[in-house]
């Protein structure tokens, strides 16, 4: 009998590669549907009856064409992607009592193969003479700038990091992608005929006046990259860490900014951050991990597959609890947590925390990790006319992700709030679309 | 990338796949659409006289979970009157005038009714045509389709009439109902066609109800012989593809049978067509296959480094030549791979029970081990063929080192011949 913990070990990987039998095997059970529900789920509109279909032709080039031209990333989101909320959930399979069709891991099986080419498959397309400047590396730039290359414009993108993918590279789980993953992939994809130039950050090293010199046009895709405070007393003490900080550490293989091993951690907060830094809590030795959250369960914005895994793997969950004050005195021993109710439903839908007529609950820890969500680190805005912020996003419009200055788009995270890498795909994508309108002197 | 465009007997085409004569052509509007998501060209659904047509006129022959592998028929030609399908035609060519339109039509073998029928159609401005000399069903029984394509002198004789009054390229469509093709092939050449077009359906019987004893397709309970089309029918329409392209008619083939994906295309070509066209994988999957099969051959003739479909026309049929040329000093074995063998046993049954021998099993640690006896093994590829698991079964070059020798050089009693050893 083994004798260890739920938790120990690596977590297998999410969607590990297939063979050729399994993936032809796999594909062939595919129905090929008309108006496909799975393309119909997928933000980036990738075809996914077709890329399917072209695996059981063996047209693995055409493939991958295929899915490229839909979502450049079609190779991290194989990996990251919450398929089993989007494309395979919509899988008509289920509803004759079949196991639906395994599509990301499909899609991995074609790109692993396209990747192995030192270059993207696909032709130029277009003789576009634009120069387009792109702030952020991550999935949201990476689309616009590979399509706007694909178009033929020239393109640059910037990043502040050392190295390319955005949040892919520095926060996503291990078990879904390695950290080098990302970095090769932005490489890979800027030989469609893009520059990446890394560590160098718009607004500090480089200033907006100055890309407007050089380019036509911006395109913002700076992420979210400050968290969230708790807004609480004591939340300065030493021991309070930001979830994003701990992961990107762990994702670079350096030390981590707190210690972890045989602490008692608790993690605030209800989505996939919180869940990812419970588990990365875990991994690096820490006696217990807890989440903590406001709401109920049916509220929490992490998908049912990483709540399943947390507790799979030995983290607590204690709902209906909001943080009041972390207790010291020097260092963190304990959060007090106010019990919490739910109330009547918010402009999100979900049902609001009122807090409950009773004392605030210790909680007693070594460490606190703040998963409650991304802002912008600072406002683009400033200084360029036209550039809006709302509620910490900027402000574009739905059909071409232009913001009020016609020189400046924008998408992912930054303006979505934060939500998936197929989103700020869709979106650098929608804004490339409408740029290479606007360079061809057609109206956006 | 690759040219997909062809010339086929002066009618050209952007790319060499088309709709073949069936319900996916009945239409303009159907054939309008088809072109719009890429087909290259479309034959009209068969022009004849007035019919009128069953209801359940279809049944499919399924491999496992894998629907309507085979597919039978007892449609005739079209069921619309001629004056709507030619003023459809016509508005189809002048709107889509870079597109292959090519009449299909049958009559009975009387010269009055081909000519006709032929001058109307040629009114509608349609790039060639195509006499159904196939049809096995129905038509037969009336004196038209496989009735005169299983006669050579007939289908030469009603090649010529067309020819006389035709202005636009004529293609025959062979049946491949008969002991050997080649001989419709030359007498239609002979008629002056200027290229062939197969196979058309092959007669069958669609299956038999087991609880009513009605064969398939049941019209109120009773049948009647079938044409027999889908991915089933490729190797047959395979070969006749090849031996037409052998027997010396030297006309532009456009091959038909079984074709789903650009695969099944490439071989059409590789042994002789020029243009293919396609009927059941369109009723299967709609018009939609188009994509990949234009893309996929498109990549193909890319990595094979050719320009165009042209290129790759005919580049298998020297590899085909008599039995009694074949070398029989080739020699190949089965080899297992142990580390992917699931131990399923299937490959050892199969040669025990209909093969030679040559797989010895035994329980090895809990599970099904197999090794081949090279000694016993002839090289038949059957456990190759039946190995549920990707390349675990393949088979090995043992040929001895000795020069080629067919069994035309044994009966001439030259060369030399290794020992064979069967084991016994
Ligand atoms: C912990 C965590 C787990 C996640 N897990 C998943 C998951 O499993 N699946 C999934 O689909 N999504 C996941 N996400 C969300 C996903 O990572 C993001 O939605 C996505 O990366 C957003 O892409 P983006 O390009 O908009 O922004 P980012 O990925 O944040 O990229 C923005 C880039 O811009 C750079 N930048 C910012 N400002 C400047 C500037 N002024 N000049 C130059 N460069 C600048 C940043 O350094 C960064 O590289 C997760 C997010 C987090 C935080
Ligand atoms: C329902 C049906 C109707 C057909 N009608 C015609 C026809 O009118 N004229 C003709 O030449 N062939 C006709 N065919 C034969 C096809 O054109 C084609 O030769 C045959 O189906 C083989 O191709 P496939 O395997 O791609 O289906 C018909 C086939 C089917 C299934």
């Amino acid at each position: 009998m083994s004798t260890k913990r739920p938790h120990e070990g690596p977590i297998p990987e999410l969607r590990p590669p297939m063979a050729g039998h399994e993936a032809l095997a796999e594909a062939s059970r595919c129905l090929y549907c008309h108006d496909a529900p799975c393309s119909r789920a997928c933000p980036s509109g990738v075809d996914v009856a077709e890329f399917i279909r072209k695996i059981t032709t063996g047209n693995l080039r055409g493939s991958a064409v295929r899915l490229l031209e839909a979502n450049p990333l079609a190779a991290s989101c194989a990996r990251v992607c919450p398929t089993e909320e989007l494309c395979e959930r919509a899988c008509v399979l289920p509803d004759m009592g079949l196991p639906h069709i395994a599509i990301g891991r499909l899609q991995r099986y074609v790109m692993d193969k396209a990747m192995a080419a030192p270059a993207p498959p696909l032709e130029r397309k277009g003789v576009g003479r634009g120069k387009v400047a792109v702030v952020g590396g991550g999935p949201a730039g990476l689309s616009c700038a590979s399509r706007l290359a694909w178009y033929g414009h020239s393109v640059t993108v910037f990043d502040a990091r050392e190295r390319p993918g955005g949040l892919n590279t520095y926060a996503i789980a291990d078990h879904k992608i390695p950290a080098d993953f990302p970095p090769g992939e932005a490489r890979w994809l800027s030989r469609i005929g893009f520059t990446l130039k890394q560590g160098v950050r718009i607004g500090a090293d480089l200033g907006f006046a100055e890309l407007e010199g050089a380019y036509d046009v911006i395109f913002l895709g700076m992420g979210l990259e400050r968290s969230v405070r708790m807004e609480v007393p004591g939340e300065d003490l030493e021991g309070v860490v930001d979830a994003l900080d701990l992961i990107a550490a762990h994702r670079m293989g350096g030390p981590l900014p707190v210690t972890l091993a045989n602490r008692d951690v608790l993690v605030i907060g209800g989505g996939n951050t919180a869940t990812d830094a419970a588990l990365l809590a875990l991994e690096a030795g820490a006696r217990s991990s807890t989440i903590v959250y406001r709401r109920t369960e049916a509220e929490m914005p992490a998908y049912p597959a990483e709540r399943s895994l947390v507790r799979h793997r030995g983290v607590q969950i204690r709902f209906l609890r909001s943080p009041v004050e972390v207790v010291g005195p020097d260092r963190v021993t304990g959060l007090l947590v106010q019990p919490m109710r739910l109330g009547e439903p918010d402009a999100s839908g979900r049902r609001r925390p009122v807090p409950l007529e009773v004392a605030p609950e210790l909680l007693p820890c070594h460490l606190i990790v703040r998963a409650i969500g991304q802002k912008l680190l600072e406002e683009p805005g400033a200084g360029i006319a036209g550039v809006k912020v709302h509620k910490g996003k900027i402000v574009v419009d739905a059909a071409t992700g232009r913001t009020d200055n016609p020189r400046y788009y924008a998408g992912g995270d930054c303006v979505n709030g934060g939500r998936e890498v197929v989103h700020a795909v869709a979106e650098g994508k929608r804004a490339a679309e409408a740029i290479h309108r606007q360079l061809q002197g057609k109206e956006a | 990338m690759a040219d997909l465009s062809v010339n086929f007997a002066g009618v050209y085409s952007p790319n060499p796949f088309w709709l073949a004569s069936a319900p996916p052509t009945n239409t303009g509007e159907q054939i309008m659409r088809a072109f719009d998501m890429g087909w290259g060209g479309a034959v009209w659904k068969s022009l004849s006289d007035p019919i009128i047509n069953v209801s359940s006129r279809l049944a499919g022959t399924d491999a496992g979970a894998r629907r309507m592998a085979g597919l039978s028929n007892i449609e005739l030609s079209t069921d619309r009157s001629l004056e709507v399908n030619f003023k459809e035609m016509r508005e189809v060519k002048r709107r889509y005038p870079k597109h292959a339109v090519i009449a299909s039509v049958m009559m009975p073998a009387e010269r009055p009714l081909w000519v006709d029928l032929v001058k109307r159609t040629l009114d509608t401005g349609c790039d060639a045509l195509e006499l159904n000399f196939g049809c096995p069903h129905g038509m037969p029984e009336r004196g038209m389709g496989a009735a005169i394509g299983q006669h050579p002198e007939l289908a030469e004789q009603i090649t010529s009439w067309v020819k006389e009054v035709s202005h636009v390229p004529v293609l025959v469509k062979l049946t491949p109902n008969v002991t050997d093709v080649a001989f419709v092939a030359r007498a239609a050449r002979d008629g002056g066609a200027d290229a062939l077009v197969l196979v058309n359906t092959i007669t069958s019987i669609g299956g038999v109800d087991l609880d009513t004893f009605t064969p398939r397709p049941s019209v109120s309970g009773r049948s009647s012989r079938s044409g027999y089309c889908g991915p089933a029918i490729k190797p047959i329409a395979l070969f006749q593809v090849s031996r037409v392209a052998q027997s010396g008619a030297n006309l532009p083939i456009s091959g038909i049978g079984g074709i789903e994906t650009w695969r099944d295309a490439a071989e059409f070509i590789l042994l002789g067509s020029t243009t293919v066209q396609v009927c059941t994988s369109v009723m299967h999957y709609g018009y939609r296959i188009i994509d990949d099969l234009c893309d996929g051959l498109s990549n193909y003739l890319d990595e094979k480094g050719l320009p165009n479909v042209d290129a790759l026309c005919g580049l298998a049929l020297p590899k085909i030549g008599a039995w009694e040329e074949l070398d029989l000093n080739y020699k190949v074995v089965a080899s297992i791979d142990q580390e992917t063998c699931i131990g399923c046993g299937n490959c050892y049954v199969a040669c025990r029970d209909g093969g030679h021998q040559a797989i010895i099993a035994a329980r090895h640690e809990g599970r099904t081990r197999v090794e081949v006896d090279e000694s016993r093994c002839v090289g038949c590829n059957l456990c190759s063929l039946i190995c549920p698991v990707h390349d675990c079964i393949t088979m090995e070059d043992r040929s001895p080192d000795l020069p080629p020798r067919s069994w035309r050089d044994v009966l001439a009693g030259k060369g030399k011949t290794a020992e064979v050893t069967d084991g016994t």
